[in-house]
């Protein structure tokens, strides 16, 4: 997961990707032109991921814990402050942000996803992200979404990437892969690899398990 | 002091023993794992040698982690955790409860929320967590007997209990209870393997130049 298959470099109206299909040919070059943020829209928007990470572990766990501590917010912070020189040109920054997120947290987000506000990792390490989402996306462990081998078509977030809406949750172990677009409210539950649009609030199951006796206890 | 829960408190891990016994037995486990262990002299540099292992060392930590989470420190126990985290990558909480003896094939993305008994095995990015929230009540959370295999890649999400000796086997998204003594295994037919040449649009061999652009 995680379209990585191109070349990224700084330009004063945008970043630039240039890529190569599976025959080898050089795809038309893609400016990433994503909004520049100021510093107070990426406070605002880290504000908006440590409140809904604090009110879901408080509403499940019942007590404050200690949220700067707690892996998603390191690993959503780092994002905000890679996407944020990114997004400003600074590549080179953008990049040193990005790989210390993969090292501290083991979490791959490219600083070229534009992840909406209150984003919640709910265990980094494995994780890996490229792509567009909404409002509020939960990423339960070892989930992601990014780009699919052979499919190149922009469907809005940039060559071969997902485009996901509000509300939307990744179950552990599934992901998002290719240009596809998910819908609002849409739960993705674990195992599932999504390579197809889905409309708005559904929720994609994979197969249910069966059980089988063990031969060896009897 | 935090909601404890009665399995922590009947398996004494409030005392500090509980800490040297589970580690004890986690460290037998991982002697006699496999043949090879199995012959090593067991003495202070082969334990200690076995205590640097990415296994033993979060198994260790979580232990402390999850001894001053029941004795009300639970802000040393979330720092000692965020520890094992950014030392081996593994991901368990310290309100989790397990018993001894357990096990980590390879603890990088292992992430676990929930109870335990005796003897658990996690083998590589095995997941196991209450539904939508890692850090939820653990009423929430999943229970597991003991002797209960976590197979790579299984998923066991939600408030569901797990019998005893039961297997989860690799990729297994488990939503539900399950009876003691069986193997669980996905219904999914198995993976049809084709050349590429027959998928449309796909050259007959890999180019590699996705590599070279990088």
């Amino acid at each position: 997961m995680g379209d990585h298959d191109h070349a990224i470099a700084g330009s004063p109206t945008g970043v630039t990707a240039v890529g190569r299909n599976d025959r080898g040919e050089i795809s038309e070059p893609f400016v990433w032109a994503l909004p520049r943020l100021s510093w107070r829209q990426t406070r605002a928007r880290i504000r908006a991921d440590r409140d809904r990470l604090k009110s879901l572990l408080l509403a499940n766990a019942g007590f404050p814990q200690p949220i700067l501590l707690h892996p998603s917010f390191v690993c959503v912070f780092l994002y905000r402050i890679s996407n944020h020189f990114f997004r400003a040109g600074h590549s080179f920054l953008a990049r040193l942000f990005w790989q210390f997120n993969a090292m501290l947290t083991g979490a791959d987000i490219s600083a070229a996803a534009d992840l909406g506000e209150g984003l919640v990792i709910m265990s980094p390490a494995g994780t890996a992200i490229m792509g567009t989402a909404g409002r509020n996306l939960t990423v339960m462990p070892c989930a992601g979404m990014g780009g699919e081998l052979g499919r190149r078509e922009n469907v809005g977030a940039g060559p071969g990437l997902p485009l996901l809406g509000d509300e939307v949750i990744l179950e552990p172990h599934s992901g998002a892969l290719g240009p596809i677009r998910v819908g609002t409210g849409v739960r993705v539950t674990g195992g599932v690899a999504v390579t197809r649009d889905v409309p708005d609030g559904f929720v994609v199951e994979g197969p249910t398990p069966r059980f089988i006796p063990r031969r060896d206890l009897s | 002091m935090k909601a404890v829960s009665s399995e922590c408190l009947s398996r004494e891990h409030h005392r500090a023993h509980a800490i040297r016994v589970g580690l004890a037995e986690d460290m037998l486990r991982h002697f006699t794992k496999s043949p090879e262990n199995r012959a090593l002299k067991i003495c202070v540099r082969t334990r200690l040698s076995a205590l640097l292992t990415p296994e033993l060392m979060a198994l260790a930590l979580y232990r402390v982690a999850h001894f001053l989470y029941v004795n009300g420190r639970w802000r040393i126990a979330f720092c000692i955790t965020w520890l094992n985290f950014l030392i081996n990558k593994v991901n368990i909480t310290p309100q989790s409860c397990i018993g001894p003896g357990c096990r980590l094939a390879h603890p990088a993305g292992v992430t676990f929320h929930g109870s335990a008994g005796r003897g658990l095995t996690l083998y590589s990015l095995a997941v196991c967590c209450p539904d939508s929230s890692l850090n939820g009540a653990m009423a929430s959370a999943p229970k597991l007997g003991d002797n209960v295999a976590l197979g790579a890649h299984a998923v066991v999400i939600g408030s569901f209990c797990i019998g005893d000796g039961t297997r989860i086997a690799q990729a297994v998204r488990l939503a539900s209870d399950a009876p003691a003594g069986v193997l669980v295994v996905s219904s999914s037919v198995r993976p049809r393997i084709r050349a590429r040449s027959e998928l449309p649009g796909q050259p007959s061999r890999p180019s590699g130049l996705a590599m070279e652009s990088r």
